[in-house]
């Protein structure tokens, strides 16, 4: 009988550690739903451009720097996107011709095409603004590993702001999601970046 | 002669009355120009609170924009959030940085376009209703527009 109560108390332990381990990990995961800890896929996409349809392959052979924001951000995107353009001056003539930055609206109800084609050249005639549906974006955004999210910002007269990540996407001339690049990289890293992937 | 000492004075009368104004001085200012039809903009700043008190800007105003407010950004694992905040803390003897990705004073509903060659007078105003206005030059993020100045 009392061997009996020593192996029910065995189970419950183990039982116990078991449910704490799992707890854990779960924990973890619920976590990973913002920003998640896997490498996001990537991969092509296809959206509107100033032109009509813009797809990723379109600019295969191209180091691509992809980049969510949108335009009246007040910020976040003017100084990741100034950073962009500094690491294009950087960037030799030729090499200029090998890389190309898009950025795709998170705020697609106040983006129009136009306005994206305002935008974008602000910074550097060649940058590229690209929209779609909604659905569309989220559905390119979930593969990148973007997030965004509307957001009411007191009573302030903006109306509403886009919270969202603000990494910028480097993929190669295959197409290839390679690094995620954080808010506030600069030029030269950005130079040192892009350059990596030409001699590889 | 007369003239001097009559504003030796009146500066005097100023500091003995120790307005907020006078304890804060302003560096590193400029507002961020903007790309064709963008009706936002960010000022920036460093604010150096050189009195043994604890102050703070409570609000900003400019005749560059409709309505002027204080923000900060925060990083949220990696998401930028903007918010409005109602006053900008500045500690005794310490400084408040406004800079690109922190706290900034927003510009909304410009009343006009930025030009990098016309500095922007911005107003701060204090918790005891003292006010200090700086003249901010228009720098752009664009380094080749900075390249032709």
């Amino acid at each position: 009988m009392k061997k009996l109560y020593i192996i029910y108390l065995l189970i419950i332990a183990t039982l116990g550690v078991a449910l704490a381990v799992w707890m854990q990990n779960h924990q973890k995961a619920s976590h990973a739903v913002l920003i998640s800890n896997e490498a996001p896929t990537g991969g092509d996409f296809t959206l509107t451009g100033p032109q009509g349809v813009v797809s990723l392959h379109d600019f295969s052979g191209k180091v691509v720097l992809l980049y969510f924001g949108y335009t009246t951000c007040p910020d976040i995107c003017p100084t990741n996107l100034g950073n962009l353009a500094e690491a294009m001056h950087l960037l030799t003539p030729e090499e200029q011709n090998q890389v190309q930055v898009l950025m795709i609206t998170v705020d697609p109800e106040r983006d129009t095409q136009e306005k994206l084609a305002t935008y974008l050249p602000y910074f550097d005639k060649h940058f590229i603004g690209l929209t779609g549906t909604p659905e569309q974006i989220a559905e390119v955004a979930r593969r990148y590993g973007a997030v965004y999210q509307k957001a009411a910002i007191g009573e302030g007269a903006l109306g509403y702001a886009v919270d969202h990540s603000a990494f910028t996407y480097l993929i190669n001339q295959q197409g290839k999601l390679i690094q995620q690049l954080p808010h506030a990289t600069t030029g030269s890293e950005f130079v040192q970046a892009i350059r990596a992937l030409f001699v590889s | 002669m007369k003239k001097s000492i009559v504003a030796t004075l009146v500066v005097l009368a100023f500091n003995a009355q120790a307005a907020v104004n006078d304890q804060i001085s302003v560096a590193d200012g400029f507002v961020r120009e903007v790309p064709p039809n963008q009706t936002i903009s960010a000022a920036f700043m460093t604010l150096h609170n050189e009195d043994m008190n604890d102050h703070k800007v409570v609000s900003a105003s400019s005749p560059a924009a409709k309505v002027v407010e204080l923000h900060t950004h925060s990083n949220d694992n990696g998401v930028m959030k903007m918010r409005q905040i109602p006053e900008i803390s500045l500690p005794a003897g310490g400084e408040a940085f406004l800079k690109p990705g922190g706290l900034h004073i927003m510009l909304i509903d410009l009343t006009g376009p930025l030009a990098t060659n016309k500095p922007v007078p911005v107003t701060l105003k204090f918790e005891d209703g003292s006010e200090k206005t700086v003249s901010l030059p228009v720098k752009s993020v664009n380094p080749m527009m900075q390249m032709q100045h």
